[in-house]
């Protein structure tokens, strides 16, 4: 009986042994980080996602290399695009000439504006679609490409970044992903928008309580 | 993995698991003598203070056994009952007698003290029990000890407040040495008696007349020094003390707290220090608590 347990017990250290940590774990540390302050940012988990972005951030700042750090800073001025937060992407900007990735620049042009049609290529491929729509001023195809996309934080960018020319269908889906995935801020975000762009008052006075509702503390 | 394989294989690790938890605690157990058949034994003694159930019982500094029981019997005495296990039951031999120990310092215990040699007792037998109060011994020993040192500062006392009487021996001499020196101050025929020639003892006596004259001087002197130089100085000096004194407190104080300062300083660096070391290992911690999170294994970041 003793024997069978330290077989086992021996059997079960090696196998223990045998997880090898990969030597660019700072990135997946990183990367993992940064999924975490994505989910904890657009929950309105604001203390946790400030020590995720801190995590992330730390963990990016071991090598030169400062590809992960560019992704993570661009990421995070696109998430707050994406709730409707003014965010000119500064930090990306102050390192992005030492980056010098052009799908990275093409990026954070499309996310401030700044978009060339050389550029359009290198834009992720989730974003094409809707780019060539809002190039040719098709408004409403580009609100189809939005509820078309797969990722919700990928919807929330571009819908954010149409908001002007959004139709009421997009917005209420919007509303409805945001409600659905518990992402409070881009929820808050759009029932403004909505709120701002109805006539009704009745729904106004609807959404303002809903609102309200959401901000307590109680 | 198909889900139905990571299905056997988290069940066959939950499985295994249990077994590695089991036998761990099994063994840690019978290593501590859980399963061990124990023998009682029971003494009795007048009073339960100083024993409490779990207390151990040693034997040469070993601990052997521990009291199981405490028990309150109709006569008013306590019965207690202790175990030891099958490796310590040789120590309980015929005519051993315990002894209740209690250290000035150390919890109290009870100490075995074995007739080895005799037959061994059976269990379920009753040993005597020896109370030995270190504490109470102590005082006792140290009573006489206190008793006479009260005596001695009483003799002293009886013996200071008959020398302070008038009607001592030692004042009745000091007297008599008085009357002696004035006597032979005043008589010129003892005096002469001694120097053996009037015109000395009469030199003697002006010589000791103009001393006291002198001596009269000196006094004035050494009065009006007092009054006009050594009184105001004094109190120049007593409020120069005093302001010394006042500055000297106030630099103590002073002292206190700049070190009161420098100690909170070096501690809250400490605390600072710990505080970011907690901080850097949950950080860890929620860094591998995200890799578990995580769905897939990707080392780039994921733009929204």
């Amino acid at each position: 009986m003793k024997k069978i347990f330290i077989y086992f017990s021996l059997s079960l250290f090696f196998v223990g042994c045998s997880f090898k940590t990969p030597p660019n774990q700072w990135q997946y540390n990183s990367t993992n980080a940064f999924e975490a302050y994505k989910q904890d940012f657009l929950s309105s988990n604001d203390a946790a996602a400030k020590n995720d972005f801190n995590r992330a951030t730390k963990h990016a700042k071991v090598s030169s290399d400062l590809r992960t750090l560019s992704r993570i800073y661009l990421g995070e001025c696109a998430l707050h695009i994406s709730v409707g937060q003014e965010d000119e992407c500064k930090k990306f900007k102050d390192i992005k000439d030492v980056v010098n990735d052009p799908f990275l620049n093409a990026y954070y042009s499309f996310i401030t504006y700044q978009l060339k049609k050389e550029q359009i290529p290198l834009l992720p491929q989730i974003y094409q679609d809707f780019v060539g729509h809002v190039e040719n001023l098709e408004y409403e195809e580009a609100n189809e490409a939005i509820l078309k996309m797969d990722e919700v934080t990928s919807q929330l960018l571009a819908a954010s970044l149409l908001k002007e020319n959004l139709n009421n269908e997009t917005r209420n889906k919007m509303i409805e992903v945001s409600s659905f995935h518990g992402y409070k801020k881009a929820l808050i975000f759009w029932l403004n928008e909505t709120k701002n762009s109805t006539l009704d008052e009745n729904k106004k006075a609807e959404i303002s309580k809903k609102i309200s509702i959401l901000n307590s503390k109680d | 993995m198909p889900y139905s394989k990571m299905k056997l294989a988290v069940g066959v690790f939950v499985l295994a698991l249990f077994i590695a938890v089991s036998m761990s605690l099994f063994f840690l157990l019978k290593e501590k003598g859980t399963f061990e058949t124990r023998y009682s034994y029971h003494f009795s003694t007048e009073s339960a203070s100083s024993f409490n159930v779990g207390m151990p019982l040693k034997i040469s500094g070993f601990a052997i056994g521990v009291i199981d029981d405490i028990a309150l019997k109709d006569d008013g005495t306590v019965y207690m009952t202790f175990s030891v296990s099958e490796a310590n039951k040789k120590w309980l031999r015929q005519d051993s007698v315990l002894m209740l120990n209690k250290p000035l310092i150390g919890s109290p215990h009870i100490e075995l003290y074995s007739a080895i040699g005799n037959e061994p007792l059976a269990p379920g037998e009753t040993l005597s029990i020896v109370l030995s109060d270190d504490i109470n011994d102590m005082i006792s020993k140290l009573e006489p000890a206190v008793n006479k040192m009260i005596n001695i500062i009483n003799s002293i006392d009886s013996i200071t407040s008959y020398i302070a009487r008038d009607d001592s021996e030692l004042m009745l001499t000091l007297k008599n040495i008085e009357k002696l020196t004035s006597n032979l101050a005043n008589n010129k025929s003892l005096l002469t008696s001694i120097t053996g020639d009037t015109n000395s003892t009469q030199s003697l006596i002006n010589s000791l007349n103009e001393t006291a004259r002198i001596m009269k001087d000196i006094s004035k002197i050494t009065s009006s020094l007092d009054s006009d130089i050594v009184d105001p100085s004094s109190s120049v000096l007593k409020e120069l003390d005093a302001i010394m004194k006042d500055v000297k407190q106030k630099l103590d104080a002073l002292d206190a707290s700049v070190k009161a300062v420098g100690t909170y300083d070096t501690e809250i660096l400490d605390l600072k220090e710990q505080i970011s070391a907690g901080l850097q290992k949950s950080n860890q911690i929620m860094d591998k608590v995200d890799s578990l999170m995580q769905d897939e294994k990707i080392s780039e970041v994921k733009l929204p």
